[in-house]
């Protein structure tokens, strides 16, 4: 079933178009979203939260036209979102701050949504610091406190900005794990710069850069793109479009085949180096 | 590379896009027909939220706290009168609604200013909605000012208070403290800032100073709208610099009391406009315009010429409202609403009367309640009848007829300062019972108190007061004043007045502690000198008997009645019954009853500045200012 489908969705910023016809549809499953910064993620999920109306094209969410107020209530009501910089009442507890959501997710009956606020803080791990003021939180934690809070009430659609940002390792696994059980029955959207995470956690993949749909497959499929031009090397290859040493003592080249070396089997890094050309090695060196 | 394989299916062909599209459409429209936006379960629960830390906010309890003392600013010293100090209970509360403003304005600019405004919208509850329940939450704020104003009143009704509450003026605080938060929740919608709250208090202090200026003025009339102009003002008070008696002043509360709710109204209207919020806002924004506009014409208009009518009838015919009480040969007139009070003024002079030997009691004193005639505010008589009251006043103060009538207005001393209220009414008893003048007719010399004063006293006299003492004991000739120095009927009379009650003990205790009284050295430019300081009565009843301005008592009969207040009032009782008829000639010097009394002579300012160091100067011109100086240039009462 198709809960997102996006065509030729176009979003101005003055003279700047941060969106420039973005065509993608996506089913139940986890969908991860990648690009350099500024390629159009965070506006692209601003669109999809129902936060930001389109310039032009054409959304539909859980089969709704946002740009309806009835329809945009009940997509709201099935959605969960996490923004890019979630904001935060630091004077609120952990627990009064999700709850607060709750209520405002419609929640109303007291005593169950105090059930689901706990369920989702124990579900990121936060259960034991429920009642901590938020300012004394960690970075990392407020971001679980963030993703605590979209995961309420068991939404259709989850829309997730970055959501691994600011996470340890174990946080991080954690939150792999929490993603790959929710995944199972419902859409996730999750825009990251960690192409491990896309790697570990995404049936799909789409690349965006300038506001545009470079990419729209699996995470293999994406490496698949660089196929043929990964090579590992003694030396560091001198016309290499990206080469870096690696931990064993050899030289991870991307481009052309230096000499005296072997055709490694790509990655997702690898595929979203090349996909993206000069432009992401210039940002990736 | 455009969008293909896995889950991510590409986009479909235009014509089946179109069909699904349709279909979804058709879906979706007929399913938005029984769409339920979230209401009040939702604003319920937010209200519950939002209420709760709004009172549990310190600006809040800081609020409160100074409301409370500002009640007790307003109200602590004098007993409570339900119908004057209604009002000053709504002004009270100004300390809290200035914190609700403040509290609900940071409340309603939180998701703004902690930049949560992105997580809310993805959620189903509108900003509309939020902004709702931000205004419904005052609802706390409004039962923790109902809580405040119960406080108050329980406070004064623990001290049988006197007269009936205004319902309007009692709803006109928790309805300010309403209408504040509501601009604290607008303001935060226009421009969501932390330090506009606290810009607006500021700028509500000053509305609220700049309107009721009129009524620091001394404002005899409330006849004109432009004297009504301070009822703009979020609160009015009685008066800003004195006494003006609830009874002569026609207060719109109920006008203002509608006029504050369609403020409220129209505020919260525009609060929710601002957030998106359309449904029922004409109506809500019409209903409260009209009652601005209606309660603005209310509080305006001046008060008629028949109500202006009916209050001049309390002033200029007392009789006719005032009920009378006799007691112990004490006659009380009282207002309806004051006649609770008859037992507070009959306590003083019951005890004064108790001091005083069976047989030289008073039986004429009237104890008489009045409004006055001078108003430090506006008040709703007409002009002729100001005038007469005035008249009225100047010709008492003359005090053509002789008689004991007390003259006590609306307000009684509470706790510390019931004394002050209470002395005066236990002096007149005790000035009359020993014989001191109650009128200015009494002030009139016969001619062997002349022939007396001629042989005893003129010649003591310095030069420059001896042709002015001449020429005003003259036979017939009525004196403009006296005093009452060195003579022991005055120590027994402020002695009697002192031990009537507990309060009347403690305030001319208390006044000689504080009394400075004898010389006083200092040093200025390189010099040392003395001077008398103190005054010569440091008594200044609330209620002073009548002539009191004309009989000068003397500082040292003070000190010593104050002294014979430690001793037990038996004893010294006793020595005055004794001796009352020799106590109360005018004759009789003080220094004659000190032996009986157990008194030590105090010392003179003469010995005072007998004993002074070489190197300390007397103060010039203040040497004929000491008592005796005094005394020999002021005729001794009679």
């Amino acid at each position: 079933m198709t809960n997102v489908h996006v065509e030729g969705v176009v979003k101005r910023f003055g003279s700047t178009r941060a969106l420039d016809g973005v065509s993608f549809e996506a089913g139940a499953g986890i969908t991860g979203l990648l690009g350099p910064n500024g390629a159009g993620k965070t506006t692209l999920l601003r669109v999809l939260a129902t936060v930001m109306a389109p310039s032009a094209g054409e959304v539909r969410i859980l089969g709704r036209n946002p740009a309806s107020p009835r329809d945009r209530l009940e997509i709201r009501r099935r959605l969960g979102y996490m923004p890019q910089e979630p904001g935060f009442h630091k004077n609120f507890t952990v627990f009064e701050f999700v709850d607060y959501v709750a209520i405002l997710k419609e929640m109303t009956d007291r005593r169950e949504r105090h059930a689901e606020v706990a369920r989702v803080l124990q579900a990121v791990g936060l259960g034991e610091v429920e009642s901590r003021k938020i300012k004394v939180l960690s970075g990392g934690m407020r971001r679980r406190v963030a993703l605590a809070q979209a995961l309420l009430g068991e939404p259709e659609l989850m829309i997730l900005d970055e959501p691994t940002a600011g996470l340890d390792p174990e946080q991080r696994l954690r939150f792999r794990e929490t993603m790959s059980h929710l995944g199972e029955d419902r859409s996730i959207i999750l825009s990251t710069h960690q192409t491990e995470d896309v790697a570990a956690l995404c049936p799909r993949v789409i690349v965006m850069n300038h506001g545009r749909t470079l990419f729209a497959g699996t995470p293999r499929e994406l490496a698949e793109v660089a196929r043929g031009s990964v090579w590992l090397s003694p030396e560091r290859a001198p016309d290499a479009r990206l080469s870096y040493r690696t931990g064993e003592g050899r030289y991870r080249n991307i481009g052309a085949a230096p000499e005296h070396a072997d055709l490694v089997d790509p990655t997702v890094e690898d595929g979203y180096l090349m996909l993206l050309g000069e432009e992401a090695f210039v940002e990736a060196a | 590379m455009g969008a293909s394989g896995g889950a991510v299916t590409a986009v479909p062909e235009p014509a089946v896009a179109e069909g699904i599209r349709l279909l979804a459409r058709t879906v979706v429209a007929l399913e938005s027909v029984t769409v339920k936006r979230p209401g009040w379960p939702v604003a319920v629960q937010l209200v519950r939220r939002e209420g709760r830390r709004m009172i549990r906010h310190p600006v809040m309890w800081g609020g409160a706290l100074l409301s409370l003392a500002l009640f007790g600013l307003f109200t602590w010293h004098s007993a409570p009168v339900l119908h004057r100090d209604d009002a000053s209970v709504a002004g009270s509360l100004l300390p809290l609604a200035a914190a609700a403003l403040i509290v609900a304005n940071l409340a309603a600019s939180r998701a703004a200013r902690n930049a949560t405004e992105e997580l809310y919208e993805a959620t189903s509850s509108s900003t509309g909605l939020r902004t709702f329940a931000h205004l419904l939450a005052l609802g706390h704020a409004a039962g923790l000012a109902v809580a405040l104003v119960a406080a108050m009143f329980a406070f004064m009704l623990a001290d049988a208070p006197v007269g009936t509450p205004n319902a309007a003026e009692v709803a006109t605080g928790p309805v300010v403290v309403v209408l504040f938060g509501a601009v604290g929740v607008a303001l935060a919608r226009w421009r969501p800032h932390p330090a506009l709250g606290p810009l607006a208090v500021v700028v509500a202090v000053a509305v609220q100073i700049l309107l009721v200026q009129p009524i620091v003025d001394d404002v005899a009339t409330t006849s004109t709208v432009v004297t009504r102009l301070p009822w703009l003002a979020p609160w009015v008070p009685l008066s800003l610099t004195g006494d003006v008696p609830p009874e002569l002043v026609i207060r719109p509360a109920a006008w203002h009391v509608l006029y504050l709710a369609g403020l409220t109204a129209v505020v919260a209207a525009f609060a929710l406009a601002r957030s998106g919020w359309r449904a029922r806002l004409v109506p809500v924004f019409v209903a409260g315009a009209v009652a601005v506009a209606l309660g603005t014409i209310g509080q305006l208009t001046p008060s008629s010429g028949s109500q202006r009518a009916q209050l001049a009838s309390l002033i200029e015919h007392p009789e006719d409202h005032q009920v009378c009480e006799e007691r112990r040969g004490v006659t009380y007139c009282a207002y309806p609403a004051y006649t609770a009070w008859i037992d507070r003024w009959a306590a003083p002079i019951e005890g004064a009367l108790d001091g005083i030997p069976a047989g030289a009691r008073p039986d004429n004193i009237v104890v008489r309640q009045t409004f006055g005639s001078y108003f430090e505010g506006p008040v709703d008589l007409p002009q002729a009848t100001l005038r007469r009251a005035m008249r009225a006043e100047h010709r008492a103060s003359r005090d053509q007829e002789p008689g004991t009538t007390i003259r006590t207005g609306t307000r009684w001393g509470r706790g510390r300062t019931e004394g002050g209220y209470a002395i005066g009414l236990a002096l007149t008893v005790a000035m009359e019972a020993v014989g001191l003048p109650s009128s200015r007719a009494e002030m009139v010399p016969t001619e062997d108190e002349i022939a007396e004063f001629k042989t005893s006293v003129l010649p003591t006299l310095d030069e420059r007061f001896r042709a002015k003492a001449e020429q005003a004991w003259r036979p017939g000739r009525r004196l403009y004043s006296c005093t009452t120095l060195h003579q022991a009927r005055a120590m027994a009379a402020l002695w009697i007045a002192g031990q009537a009650t507990p309060a009347t003990r403690a305030t001319v205790t208390r006044s000689a502690a504080e009394s400075s009284y004898g010389l006083q050295i200092y040093d200025a430019q390189g010099k040392r000198y003395a001077a008398y300081v103190g005054s010569f009565m440091p008594l200044y009843p609330e209620v002073p008997p009548p002539m009191w301005d004309r009989v000068s008592m003397g500082d040292v009969e003070f000190h010593y009645a104050a002294r014979l207040l430690s001793r037990p009032d038996d004893e010294v009782g006793a020595v005055f019954a004794q001796r009352w008829d020799e106590l109360t000639e005018p004759t009789t010097l003080t220094e004659s009853f000190l032996d009986d009394l157990g008194l030590a002579p105090h010392v003179t300012i003469e010995e005072q500045i007998a004993r002074l160091p070489d190197d300390v100067e007397l103060e010039r011109g203040r040497r004929n200012w000491t008592p005796d100086a005094f005394f020999a240039q002021t005729i001794p009462c009679f």
